[in-house]
């Protein structure tokens, strides 16, 4: 997520050693890792203002794919942990084991790493939920007000065309009034962008859920929910456990 | 030292301590960390297929009695 900071040497050295590296990041963090192997082809240049992101995701697998097929030793490089909420990395490698070519994943930091060190929270402790934004709002899904809730890719919330860089404050209205469900206009919830440089600081914002629709978003923010109840004993198991207890000793 | 140079090493040296860097060396970071255009993070996609129906789960088959 940082430049410098979190890599893992094992991806360094496939990088180092790839024939040729397909690299999805900032632009910073793409000069870094350009200095690790020169033969590094940016993915940004499939993307194109109001073009449907699957139809650009799909010219990346292709791209990658076209390597393989050549017989070259290809790596693709994603900023965070490549197989979370990231389409194409997990895509290219079916496609390839399919293929028949020998293809894995190395597993990364991921923003929600990152969200855990810099918001000091323990995911252990209340339980943690994960949702994107657009699929918590078009699917029914059932959320424990007592766990934490962290909502990716926020600032496209609700987007069917998948082709926008931010929805507006409609959209956001409704992820609003969904969440009101669990949480009161007044609940406090964070807005978290981990930083690309170490000489930044992570975005943590703290603001109410109401205000959320006002909110300056990216298409990197993430939003954290702290629990709105208390966790509720279940006594009845608590129960049976003791009696196990009792006749074990 | 390069900028990239430089910001790898605040990322990755705890040693390095970021206020010893000469006021040039801080102007250049500012420099480059301004130009550098923002990027297209890479999303997964939820929208829902509406032309495919809810799938039902599979119901197992009755046990024989």
């Amino acid at each position: 997520m940082t430049v410098g900071a979190h890599i893992a040497p094992i991806a360094r050295s496939h990088i180092e050693n790839a024939d040729i590296v397909f690299f999805a990041g900032h632009p910073l963090m793409e000069m870094w890792v350009r200095q690790m192997n020169s033969n590094l082809h940016s993915l940004q240049v499939f993307y194109a203002e109001g073009k449907d992101r699957r139809i650009t995701y799909k010219e990346m697998v292709n791209a990658m794919m076209t390597e393989v097929r050549a017989g070259k030793k290809v790596v693709g490089a994603f900023y965070g942990h490549p197989g979370v909420f990231a389409m194409p990395p997990h895509r290219v490698i079916a496609t390839a084991k399919e293929e028949g070519y020998a293809a894995h994943m190395v597993p990364g930091i991921s923003a929600e790493d990152c969200l855990y060190a810099d918001l000091g929270v323990d995911p252990g402790i209340f339980g943690s939920q994960h949702f994107e934004a657009s699929q918590f709002m078009f699917y029914q899904r059932k959320v424990d007000p007592s766990a934490y809730l962290i909502l990716w890719q926020v600032g496209i919330a609700g987007d069917k065309s998948a082709a926008k860089l931010s929805t507006g404050k409609a959209y956001r209205q409704v992820l609003v009034e969904l969440l009101n469900e669990y949480y009161p206009n007044e609940h406090k919830v964070a807005l978290y962008e981990c930083p690309t440089v170490a000489m930044k600081p992570p975005r943590i914002e703290w603001i109410t859920l109401g205000d959320f629709v006002d909110a300056e978003l990216s298409l990197i923010t993430t939003m954290l929910l702290p629990p709105s109840q208390k966790i509720k004993k279940n006594q009845l198991i608590i129960d049976r456990l003791a009696l196990l207890d009792k006749n074990e000793a | 030292m390069t900028a990239i140079n430089l910001l790898e090493k605040l990322g990755a040296d705890a040693t390095f301590d970021p206020s010893l860097l000469s006021a040039q060396d801080k102007k250049t970071l500012e420099d480059i960390v301004k130009k550098a255009n923002t990027f297209n993070a890479i999303e997964v996609i939820t929208v829902p297929d509406e032309k495919e129906p809810e799938k039902e789960p599979e119901k197992e088959p009755e046990k024989e009695l």
